[in-house]
């Protein structure tokens, strides 16, 4: 397994105002099971509101900054802006169609140059934990990278 | 359980399993009155993949086209909830039936939930709501990359996972999937021992579902040990107004309600799952 050094601590100034990755319409999470569902209907009303409170947090926005691996191309800019809301499968949406890949290219995204997150992970959550000077640093490369 | 096996707690949570009664979508069936169901123990510690084969030869006498009946293109269905093939079986079983393990009473016990019922599809896989498995690597990278994400959250960097000998590596995968608790924590113990200086803790609020991940230290800035109570109190003060006393919701690990005192430490070196992340669901209370 490659063993890569963490990133630098020191990156590169953040622009005043980077442009945004466009928020996927979709809110395609998983639906309810009647099972999960019945007992939800028969919270008491206290339990309801706090409910729909934590599942609907406000959503901020946070910063990406993308870096390119061994001969991926460079974006025009390193760095933009997300709402935490968003999955992290719109992040590899968004750098595949900034790439112009076709549908049978591959590309392989990491965070940190140590990990490929899931499709489904929240992209607030992955920034809470991994961000490097208010950046969440996410590397690509056509190939496989870290093993 | 013979309390002085200091193992006892890790054994407790790798034999605990789900007995599960697997049918096919009818839909997909040629036999007119609906083929034998498929019963089959599932430890909760594991993952649907690992049952796709066995329930792909089982059901590809019933499928109407045998073709499409591969262990890959096999998912599975719970109330009509697609279930994700890279989480847990005893979560998903904890978080989408939305059991509560504290409220049993007699009336109404546990029995019309077990044996888990689920659907299995070989046809129009949900790519809307489920990765797509492109064999049985796929399953294999999903989980590594979990582990180096758990490693990364302990850790600061994956390094420990990362410094693992291709052996080693090989022994974690190969021993969950054969389910040997030996080889398995003869491996990860070097994980998990360790001073971490963050909690792999992943926090799964019902209906949505919504995960909720944040770097949690193991102990509070007054030096006392965080428990399952301070970290909840942090991250879901909406759902958690009390830190000692579950007053809205319980937390829920294999399918046990967690005292709120518990140190979270301790918790996730004895109750990790095997991905590295401590689980937790949450049962509402009604």
């Amino acid at each position: 397994m490659s063993d890569q050094s963490p990133p630098s601590t020191t990156p590169p100034p953040v622009p005043s105002d980077p442009p945004k990755i466009p928020s996927s319409t979709s809110t395609d999470d998983l639906p309810v099971a009647l099972s999960a569902s019945l007992v939800l209907t028969s919270l008491p009303r206290d339990g309801k509101l706090a409910l729909d409170k934590a599942l609907h947090p406000r959503p901020t926005k946070v910063n990406i900054r993308f870096k390119p691996i061994g001969s991926a191309p460079a974006l025009d800019k390193a760095v933009y802006k997300i709402k935490t809301s968003q999955r992290f499968e719109n992040v590899v949406k968004f750098l595949r169609d900034s790439l112009g890949l076709r549908s049978s290219e591959g590309i392989f995204l990491y965070v940190n140059s140590t990990f490929a997150p899931g499709g489904d992970e929240n992209v607030g959550n992955l920034w809470n934990c991994f961000r490097v000077d208010d950046q969440l640093i996410v590397s690509y490369a056509m190939n496989a990278a870290f093993g | 359980m013979e309390t002085s096996d200091p193992k006892a707690i890790r054994r407790a949570v790798w034999s605990g399993s789900i007995p599960c009664k697997i049918l096919l979508d009818p839909g997909e069936s040629r036999v007119f009155d609906a083929s034998d169901p498929y019963y089959v123990i599932i430890p909760r510690i594991a993952y649907l993949p690992f049952f796709a084969e066995r329930v792909c030869s089982f059901f590809r006498p019933f499928v109407i086209d045998p073709e499409v009946a591969k262990p890959e293109s096999a998912w599975f269905e719970f109330e009509s909830v697609p279930m994700k093939w890279h989480w847990p079986v005893g979560l998903l079983y904890d978080l989408f039936t939305g059991r509560d393990p504290a409220a049993n009473n007699v009336e109404e016990d546990d029995e019309h939930l077990l044996p888990w019922t689920l659907i299995v599809h070989f046809r129009d896989y949900p790519t809307k709501y489920l990765m797509r498995l492109e064999g049985p690597a796929t399953c294999h990278d999903s989980w590594m990359n979990t582990v180096k994400e758990a490693d990364h959250v302990r850790n600061g960097s994956a390094k420990a996972v990362m410094s693992l000998s291709k052996a080693e590596s090989t022994k974690l995968w190969d021993s969950l999937q054969s389910h040997d608790f030996d080889q398995f924590w003869s491996v990860n113990d070097k994980l998990v021992s360790v001073q971490a200086r963050n909690i792999p803790l992943r926090l799964y609020i019902p209906s949505a579902p919504r995960v909720v991940q944040q770097p949690v230290p193991p102990n509070l800035p007054s030096q006392e040990p965080q428990t399952v109570g301070t970290a909840l109190r942090t991250l879901l003060p909406e759902l958690f107004p009390s830190q000692r006393v579950a007053v809205l919701a319980r937390p829920v690990v294999h399918g046990v309600v967690v005292a709120m005192n518990t140190p979270l430490l301790e918790l996730m070196r004895e109750a990790v799952y095997p991905d590295g992340f401590l689980h937790i669901s949450l049962a509402m209370m009604s």
